[in-house]
């Protein structure tokens, strides 16, 4: 009888394993620091980049506990999702509504980690207005051509600092 | 009436169908809120982000339609490149961020889901480095990554049928589907310059933004010395808005819960200044 009841009890740790079940978590930010502690202040174990597949072993508010080199690490959980990073593509665009012409534009990255934006819909009535609110895609526009390439950013990173 | 023998099996039996439960509950009630805001991206595909970013431009343009560009492209630059380095920590990576100073008295900033993010020039004009205004925009990139917008008007996921809400309202030919997404956009407008976001929403924007900053290299102090400097030159807030004293009560809380120390990232004041002397 007590053979039956630890069968029992082990049948329902199998029951419980899927709710026990890892997580695997996905980079997204460019690179996320791994920590040997949940606090930024502590000490940094390494860095890892956009992509990187993780195992969670444990959470604590923001932090996730991961596996790194073979010891315990902490990451933010704000640099990370359950998906793997997203790459956009035109194709992935849904049918345009009638009588609005659309053109897509694909933005290719010099670097293959970083997922590819997608940009420009090009609306051909501009300026119209709508229920009496002004809208100026012209300005939108200009607003998105102003962009950062990585290896800008990289050296905006490298100046700053004083 | 339980014999002798049914007895020990019982407690078992009854143990390993509660383990199951209990596990789950569990789960699901540790940082549930936490795990869905920043985690929930299963309800989202391609499809869904590039229509966000669709009716983001709508709201951006509308935006851009009551305020002009700060016409200054030196200016327009450097704060995209504060963005960018910023926008680097969340884990939106398949949006590509437009920031940009508009001309306005008004001391704020907005966003717009897929990314769009703009700064006032009163609000520039207030700031004193680049660590401020790196706060100022990671809580507006905070709004974007927990897709507030998208939320509020319920836009997110599924319908039972399976088609993206989202989708469905914005890639409709209909009268009825372009009625409803003109609905969606002036909603999102009145929400973004008028009627602002829940006051949780700000607060979780907050603590986000102090992480980002942090994570950026930026000394994490910058977005408090700004509200408090803010505080003392804007009197109202806006109806859903926090006080300004509750803002900074709450970024020194959640940088002690997270061992994030102030005065340990840079300011870049000289640069702050180089470029932004357009509007000094």
């Amino acid at each position: 009888m007590k053979r039956t009841g630890l069968i029992v009890l082990a049948a329902g740790c199998i029951l419980a394993a899927p709710a026990l079940a890892q997580e695997t978590y996905y980079v997204q930010s460019a690179t996320t620091l791994l920590l040997a502690k949940p606090a930024m202040n502590a000490t940094v174990l390494g860095r890892a980049e956009r992509g990187t597949v993780f195992r969670e072993g444990a959470r604590q508010g923001n932090w996730i506990k991961v596996q790194y080199n073979g010891q315990d690490a902490w990451v933010s959980a704000l640099t990370t999702t359950t998906s793997p990073p997203r790459l956009l593509t035109a194709s992935d665009a849904p049918p345009t509504p009638d009588g609005e012409h659309t053109r897509l534009r694909s933005r290719a990255s010099a670097q293959p980690a970083i997922v590819a934006g997608v940009k420009g819909f090009v609306y051909e009535d501009r300026n119209r207005a709508s229920s009496g609110e002004r809208v100026d895609f012209n300005a939108l526009e200009k607003m998105e051509a102003v962009t950062v390439t990585p290896e800008e950013l990289q050296a905006f990173i490298a100046q700053g600092g004083q | 009436m339980m014999t002798p023998r049914s007895f020990p099996l019982l407690p078992a039996l009854l143990l390993s169908l509660c383990l199951p439960a209990a596990v789950c509950a569990a789960d699901t009630s540790a940082a549930w809120r936490t795990r869905v805001s920043a985690l929930d991206t299963e309800n989202y595909n391609n499809a869904d982000i590039l229509e966000e970013v669709r009716f983001g431009k709508e709201i951006a343009a509308r935006i851009l339609g009551r305020y002009k560009l700060v016409d200054d492209q030196k200016l327009q630059r450097y704060v995209n490149r504060v963005g960018a380095v910023v926008a680097q920590q969340t884990c939106r990576s398949e949006l590509t961020f437009h920031f940009a100073v508009i001309e306005s008295s008004e001391i704020n900033a907005y966003s717009t889901p897929g990314g769009y993010i703009f700064v006032t020039s009163a609000a520039v004009k207030l700031m004193r480095d680049e660590a401020e205004l790196a706060g100022v925009l990671a809580h507006e990139l905070a709004h974007v990554c927990e897709r507030h917008i998208v939320t509020e008007l319920n836009l997110r996921g599924r319908d039972e049928s399976g088609v993206s809400s989202l989708v469905a309202l914005i890639g409709g030919a209909s009268d009825s589907a372009k009625v409803a997404f003109n609905q969606s956009v002036e909603k999102a407008i009145d929400l973004v310059l008028r009627d602002g976001y829940k006051r949780e929403d700000e607060m979780r924007a907050d603590e986000d933004a102090l992480l980002y900053v942090a994570m950026s290299g930026y000394d994490p102090a910058g977005l408090d010395s700004y509200l408090l400097r803010v505080s003392t030159t804007k009197a109202e807030v806006g109806k859903t808005y926090p006080r300004y004293d509750t803002r900074r009560q709450l970024l020194q809380k959640v940088a002690a819960d997270h061992g994030v120390v102030s005065g340990s990232g840079r300011r870049d004041a000289a640069r702050f200044s180089g470029a932004t002397q357009v509007l000094q």
